[in-house]
């Protein structure tokens, strides 16, 4: 684990990447951080201050929930099974992100050196449990979440790496963004 | 995580002081909007007019808060954000909740109430 997957370049890349005066460039924004829950939150509320006006609101709403689902997951889990292996091990994960304003929609990457992430994870069923009942569970919303949101998602393991990418149409191709592989 | 709460004919509305309802915040919110539940209703209206984000574990958060309700009471939603009712519509969990595109404004609590109230009015 201790190994970092890339120099640990100051971690507060909060900079604007082609930002200031450049208002044809297509926004950037990269993060490096410690996955826990406060640095996902003031990453996604950099990331909005980024791309706010910029690129279609609801598509980044959807961006946001998206990497919320995803980063939060990995401040939970990453550092390995059980919450207690969270708690023993805080910041002892290190997380990529990177999104990229691309054909219309978003494209990210979300890079970490925390512990492989579950099969199930991404091949779950894709019907949520009656409404009634997922209301009392009142949780397993997430990947549900990442997958109707999402185009183009792939998982792999790079040695000590996750790598999931994906993409989040814009406003007017695919919309709702079902996964309805092959259809149309 | 702060509310405000206001009396309404059968309950309270509470108001939602922050922008965003997440993980980072979601046990904290729970715990206060159960001690709130425990104290008030029947009605718990959870106005949601100010919150501009929320994820599955804010959700899960008041999910787990109506899960908990005592028989007599219900908790109902109003005055959801585009980003909120998002997550709402995706999860279909906009067809458990009674949903009010506004809230009714009520009668302000006094920050003192019988002075048994340390969340009235805590920002």
């Amino acid at each position: 684990m201790g190994r970092s997957p890339v120099p640990p370049a100051g971690p507060r890349r909060g900079g604007p990447v082609g930002a200031a005066g450049h208002s044809g460039t297509p926004p950037l924004f990269h993060r490096v951080m410690d996955a826990s829950l406060t640095e996902v939150r003031q990453a996604l509320i950099d990331l909005r201050a980024r791309f706010d006006g910029r690129v279609d609101s609801d598509a980044l709403g959807r961006l946001e929930l998206v990497l919320a689902e995803i980063l939060n997951n990995i401040a939970l889990h990453g550092a390995g099974t059980g919450e207690s292996a969270a708690a023993a091990r805080p910041g002892s994960v290190t997380v990529h992100l990177s999104v990229t304003s691309h054909g219309g929609g978003l494209a990210c990457a979300v890079i970490d050196d925390g512990a492989p992430l579950p099969a199930e994870c991404l091949v779950t069923a894709d019907r949520m449990p009656a409404p009634e009942i997922a209301a009392m569970n009142a949780g397993g919303f997430g990947w549900y979440i990442i997958r109707d949101l999402t185009q183009s998602l792939f998982y792999f393991r790079e040695n000590t790496l996750n790598v999931l990418c994906f993409h989040i149409p814009g406003p007017s191709a695919g919309r709702g963004g079902q996964v309805r592989a092959g259809v149309g | 995580m702060a509310f405000t709460i206001e009396d309404i004919a059968d309950g309270v509305v509470v108001r939602v002081c922050d922008a965003r309802l997440d993980a980072a915040q979601a046990i904290h919110f729970k715990d206060r909007l159960r001690d709130v539940v425990g104290r008030n209703g029947p009605l718990i209206l959870l106005d949601l007019g100010k919150v501009d984000f929320m994820d599955s574990s804010g959700l899960g958060a008041i999910l787990a808060i109506r899960r908990a309700l005592p028989r007599t009471h219900r908790m109902e939603l109003a005055a959801l954000t585009p980003n909120v009712d998002r997550v709402f519509r995706l999860t279909r969990m906009d067809t458990v909740f009674t949903i009010h595109e506004t809230a009714p404004a009520g009668t302000p609590r006094p920050v003192r109430n019988g002075g048994t109230q340390p969340l009235d009015g805590l920002a």
